[in-house]
């Protein structure tokens, strides 16, 4: 055993209330402890000042006298006899019962005795919680009604405790969603880069785009007349040109391809499924214009084309020029273009604040949805604030689509998406 | 080894004879009472004195705790536990007392006596030590100083101290420890 438990136990021991092996492992270890030791001799010397303690009683009257006058005499009715004539069972039943219903109304000093005794128990709980707790599971202490001042310390001390801890693990999870929600945040700006400039912008980002754009210049240089564009290179450099407003995209609208491609070019007006686009206006940013969508423009483009939707549509091939449309934005207005087909689109959440407050509006984005089938620079229109127009931006990111294209090719395209944000 | 201390007082009395005497007082043998009273009525006095602080008061409530013990001692049924039993009828008779408001008013008024009449030094001592302890306990609050009365000074068992105060034994050792700590702040001054 610990000198902790051994000192718990010290006490007990000088009254002689401990079992037969408590008391044998006590003695040894007071034998080879000190410290101990000394604290038991303390106790030892306070035990004899008790014993040793006696109450100067002046010379009494003559007790048994008035006692035998009153016994010998018939119990007569009246209140203090009554009183005396109950059972002390029932009296102490009786007692108990008033004490727990009444006596706490009755007695003013009992809120300085509570008031005490959730001090103490407090001190204690907070400073020595394992003795406490044994204390406490030592006897069913609970179940016995007489201790309400004990009891009620205890159970004020254990949920001032319980408080406590509760309070502090909130703070803690505040603290720690509070750094999710601020690298989520992060995350969102990341779809939404035009938010910031490129100055902005953190090192090793800006050092990626610098190197991207270098390794296209470089690989450009190198075969200029004759150029194939691998899909690697196409992904590397739509990564790295997330911010159109900030790059100095090369020219490369014009590359000379091999004759040999071919192209069909599939155009028409296929049926556009707005579906759950709740948001889109449906007058005027959705709206699709059909002139030019056969591809009979000015453009002519060669390589492998699909189209999406049916309609009749033709395109002859030749070895001209392609457009590269990977970095340019179309609106859906422009010609051409066939408006993206909304597959899935989540509700955004409410805030907690935001439903304490009943807050409610409309929160207008301007998203870009792109040829990859992403939600990119995400901007926010019309705010609501409150923490909604985050959760909207998340929503919105979630969005699943699939491209807008023109003349088969997908695109991307900038649309105004709408979320009325009501409260049921 | 240190030898295991025994503060217990050993009963000179069997129980045997104690059951033969409870018996014959619950049949209404006042005699056979008398024999109790005798015995009982010492620490029965000075525990009601140790926890309300008044002798006068202490010997009447000693008077109540023995006429209510007499009229309700056929209630007894196991009388080998009539010494619990009339400690907690004078346990019941102070926390009625204590409740009263005159009692509160007492306690107030009442000022601390020192005889100092001419004794040797030691005894001086001993009454003063005396006296601090009896401020110290009186300090104390009830159920602490009924719990430290019990244990310190009439040497009950924690299991007798639960008979006569009906608490349970974690709430006693809880209380007497508290008790304890409280007595030594004050005492600490007369500890070699």
């Amino acid at each position: 055993m610990k000198c902790v438990e051994i000192l718990l136990k010290l006490e007990d021991y000088s009254y002689g209330e401990l079992s037969d092996l408590e008391s044998d492992i006590v003695s040894l270890h007071l034998d080879n402890c000190l410290h101990c030791n000394k604290q038991y001799n303390i106790i030892l010397q306070e035990n004899e000042l008790f014993t040793d303690y006696e109450p100067c009683l002046k010379p009494t009257k003559n007790l048994w006298a008035s006692i035998e006058k009153q016994i010998s005499q018939p119990a007569t009715i009246n209140k203090t006899t009554r009183k005396i004539e109950s059972s002390p069972v029932s009296n102490v039943i009786r007692q108990k019962y008033f004490e727990v219903n009444f006596s706490i109304l009755e007695s003013k000093s009992i809120w300085l005795e509570l008031s005490k005794e959730i001090s103490n128990s407090c001190k204690e709980l907070f400073n020595h919680p394992v003795h406490f707790f044994q204390q406490l599971l030592q006897e069913d202490t609970f179940l016995v009604r007489d201790t309400h001042n004990w009891q009620t310390g205890k159970t004020i001390a254990v949920v001032l405790w319980l408080f406590s801890i509760f309070s502090y693990s909130t703070i803690v999870y505040q603290q720690a969603s509070a750094i999710v929600k601020t690298s989520e945040l992060e995350k969102i700006t990341d779809i939404a880069p035009l938010v910031y400039p490129f100055e902005m912008l953190p090192k090793t980002r800006k050092e990626n785009i610098k190197e991207g754009i270098s390794d296209i210049q470089k690989s450009l240089s190198k075969k200029p007349t004759k150029f194939l564009i691998s899909k690697e290179t196409t992904k590397l450099y739509k990564s790295n040109i997330s911010n159109r407003s900030i790059l100095q995209l090369p020219n490369i609208n014009s590359i000379d391809l091999p004759n040999n491609t071919t192209s069909n070019v599939s155009g028409g007006l296929p049926s556009l499924n707005i579906g759950n686009l709740e948001g889109i206006e449906k007058n005027s940013e959705v709206e699709i214009k059909q002139n030019g969508s056969t591809g009979q423009a000015s453009i002519s483009s060669s390589g492998v084309g699909s189209g999406v939707g049916s309609g009749v549509g033709s395109g002859v091939g030749s070895g001209g020029n392609k457009i590269i449309e990977d970095d340019l934005i179309y609106s859906l207005n422009d010609t051409g273009v066939i408006a993206p087909r909304i597959l899935y689109k989540p509700k955004p959440r409410y805030t907690e604040e935001a439903r304490q407050e009943k807050i409610e509006g409309t929160v207008v984005l301007l998203v870009v949805l792109n040829a990859n089938g992403e939600v990119t620079n995400i901007r926010v229109i019309r705010s609501v604030g409150h923490g909604l127009d985050e959760e909207v931006i998340k929503a919105a990111s979630q969005v699943k689509f699939t491209p807008a294209t023109k003349n088969g090719n997908p695109i991307n395209v900038e649309v105004r998406m709408e979320y009325s944000l009501k409260l049921l | 080894m240190i030898k295991t201390p025994t503060l217990l007082k050993i009963q000179t009395t069997s129980n045997n004879e104690l059951l033969d005497v409870v018996i014959r007082s619950q049949e209404g043998d006042q005699e056979a009472f008398y024999q109790l009273f005798k015995r009982y009525n010492k620490p029965i006095l000075s525990f009601i004195y140790n926890v309300i602080g008044q002798q006068p008061l202490a010997e009447e409530l000693t008077q109540e705790t023995f006429v209510r013990a007499y009229r309700n001692l056929k209630t007894l049924k196991e009388p080998n536990k009539f010494p619990s039993w009339i400690f907690a009828i004078a346990r019941n008779i102070i926390r009625e007392t204590l409740k009263e408001p005159e009692y509160k008013r007492n306690i107030t008024l009442e000022e601390i006596d020192l005889e100092t009449k001419d004794t040797p030094d030691k005894q001086i001592i001993n009454d003063e030590i005396n006296e601090v302890i009896k401020q110290a306990v009186l300090s104390l609050t009830e159920d602490w100083r009924i719990v430290f009365t019990l244990k310190m000074f009439e040497q009950k068992s924690y299991e007798e101290i639960s008979e006569i105060t009906g608490w349970s034994i974690g709430k006693i050792k809880m209380d007497l420890h508290r008790a304890r700590l409280e007595v030594r702040n004050k005492i600490q001054n007369y500890l070699a």
